[in-house]
């Protein structure tokens, strides 16, 4: 593989650099670090390097219905441990290093003690968006992508102590992606994403899930439809880093004749993190012929006292299952939707789900 | 008009010769019991009769209403009104019940250029079927087969004959598994849908079942062939005697 350069000028924002003293040598070296290429293995990276210069605009976002302008960071307010570590993800780096950074602050006050909703569309690329949930807030992140056009958008999330969160979000439109989410969970906080895509020419989805405080717990179900001689990578990252914490992730794939499907899930547990309890599953089904499907599940543990399950399928529909369909009058072709349908049902969860749901058989059709 | 026949049919799988010149005749209104031991080809018989792939019939034929249908695919001779009740109903899971039993109704009404059936007056239907096999409603919204215990799956069974309503039912040993209670509500549901112009083959191992589905044959199936045939008191005999006099 050849090694990978950024071209020309970075300009780091000042507000970053406060926090990191990084230089373009810095992120050369981060995109050709040996775990760099182990996650850009079957997709290319420079496609998404040249996807981050297309222009991006400010988060289009509601909160219970009313339109908001996220605050852009004055740079200097940022104070987060969420941006990290530039090896992580340089990608994501370089988009804050491109883009402006706008901030939500989320706080449930006492005359609004009910759930807080969220909406955030994509109607183009979108600039980075960081949103911090107070502690004790309960809030619902609704996610849509509508745009056909190419596309990068990055999401950073902290949840505060006791805090909840269930995101859920649609991307069924063509044209080239490249999303990054990165969310912090701090103590006795619950995370649950659900997460409902199909594939394009490129499209490929970083998560990575941390959590931070004793007691966080992740969750993550994930359904995706690859049409023919489409693309979805997935590469997942899930870091328990205190004790007593725990996460759930399903993910469910369909990949069509000729589509490319990588998933890679890394469950990651720190030392100091006993009491840990994490689970990882991904299945996938190929219909029709020269499906392409990599999958890799991960466990990377370094304390004692932990529960950890992971496990990967790659295989057809249940010949079993289509026969007994079939015998209660069903055509094959009605058999093999209906049983299609029903693999990604499992995985198809919350608010937008009826939505994935008609895109899924839409696709399927 | 003969509802079933089947001439002189052998079949293999994967090259092992499992029925050997197999024939049966099942006319409208009867119920014909198919017995034999372990390995005797009951089950090959059933899933035959549905058009299981991996079965390759060598030579003989089947007919149905004078037609034959060895050509047809399964969902063809569903169409054409065979169900086999299976004898390990597999799971599905995220798919309900309920829209199992609707997308089923569909494809058959569908096929037979009926119309498809009133949303309301199905839901009414299946619950009121559910209630008689003794299934609590809530089975009806959950995967299909998902969690069942062996019972419930057996019933779901009964349940799906006597929605779907096939001129011919073919069950593979429904009662396997069943408890005395739940032997009595799977036996009722059959009896419920017995009338002149359906039949029923019934392959069982055991007479008790015979008890509360009552034949008008009984046949004795060895080593791929009907030995012997008789009424309801051959069953009774076998019961005593085991299968070793016959074969």
């Amino acid at each position: 593989m050849a090694d990978l350069a950024l071209q020309g000028h970075l300009e780091i924002p000042a507000w970053l650099a406060q926090q990191h003293e990084v230089k373009l040598l810095d992120f050369n070296q981060a995109l050709n670090s040996k775990s760099h290429k182990e996650r850009w293995k079957y997709t290319k990276a420079q496609p998404v390097l040249d996807l981050l210069k297309l222009e991006a605009r400010a988060p289009h976002v509601t909160i219970n219905g009313r339109a908001v302008t996220p605050a852009t960071t004055g740079h200097g307010s940022i104070q987060s441990p969420l941006i990290a570590n530039l090896a992580d993800s340089p990608e994501a780096y370089l988009a804050l290093c491109n883009q402006h950074l706008h901030s939500l602050d989320i706080a449930c006050s006492d005359a609004d003690s009910a759930l807080i909703k969220i909406e955030l569309e994509h109607t183009h690329s979108t600039q980075p968006l960081m949103i911090k949930i107070a502690e004790n807030t309960t809030v619902e992140l609704i996610e849509r992508t509508s745009t056909e056009n190419d596309l990068h958008q990055t999401l950073w999330i902290a949840l505060g102590a006791g805090s909840r969160l269930v995101h859920s979000r649609n991307d069924f439109a063509n044209g080239n992606r490249w999303r990054y989410l990165k969310v912090d969970i701090g103590q006795d906080a619950h995370y649950n994403l659900q997460n409902h895509s199909t594939g394009t020419s490129l499209h490929r989805q970083d998560i990575h899930l941390r959590c931070t405080g004793p007691g966080a717990h992740a969750q993550i179900s994930s359904a995706g439809y690859i049409p023919k001689a489409k693309h979805l990578d997935q590469q997942v990252v899930v870091e328990h880093i205190a004790p007593n914490t725990s996460s759930q992730q399903i993910f469910h794939n369909i990949a069509q004749d000729k589509a490319k499907v990588t998933f890679n899930g890394r469950i990651h547990i720190h030392p100091h993190a006993p009491g840990t309890v994490a689970h990882l599953t991904n299945k996938n089904l190929g219909v029709g012929d020269s499906a392409t499907i990599n999958t890799k599940p991960e466990l990377e543990i370094y304390t004692d006292d932990v529960i950890c399950s992971h496990g990967a399928t790659v295989g057809q529909l249940d010949e079993q299952q289509l026969f007994y369909c079939i015998s209660r009058g069903l055509s094959p072709l009605a058999a093999r939707q209906l049983l299609s349908q029903a693999f990604l049902q499992q995985c198809t969860l919350g608010v937008l789900a009826e939505e994935a749901t008609n895109n899924f058989k839409k696709l399927n059709g | 008009m003969t509802l079933l026949e089947v001439k002189d049919l052998s079949v293999s799988v994967a090259d092992n010769a499992i029925l050997k010149g197999l024939n049966l005749v099942v006319n409208p209104g009867e119920v014909h019991a198919i017995m034999g031991p372990n390995g005797s080809g009951k089950s090959t018989l059933a899933n035959v009769l549905a058009g299981k792939p991996d079965y390759q019939v060598t030579s003989g034929s089947i007919w149905l209403n004078d037609s034959n249908i060895e050509d047809l695919e399964p969902h063809e001779r569903a169409h054409a009104g065979i169900f086999l009740a299976f004898q390990y109903p597999v799971e599905v899971p995220g798919v309900s019940n309920m829209e199992f039993l609707k997308a089923s109704l569909d494809c058959l009404a569908k096929a037979r250029d009926e119309p498809q059936p009133n949303a309301g007056a199905f839901l009414k239907r299946v619950r009121k079927i559910a209630q008689t096999l003794d299934l609590n409603p809530e089975f009806l919204k959950r995967g299909v087969n998902e969690g069942f215990s062996g019972g419930e799956k057996k019933r779901n069974e009964i349940l799906q004959l006597l929605l779907l309503e096939p001129q011919l039912a073919v069950l593979d040993e429904t009662d396997s598994g069943l408890d005395i209670d739940a032997l009595q509500v799977v036996a009722q549901g059959v009896n419920s849908y017995r009338n002149e112009n359906n039949g029923v083959v019934l392959i069982t191992h055991y007479q008790r079942l015979l008890e509360y589905i009552v034949p008008d044959y009984v046949h004795v199936l060895a080593d791929g062939k009907i030995v012997q045939s008789g009424d309801k008191g051959l069953a009774q005999e076998l019961e005593k005697k085991g299968y070793a006099w016959l074969t």
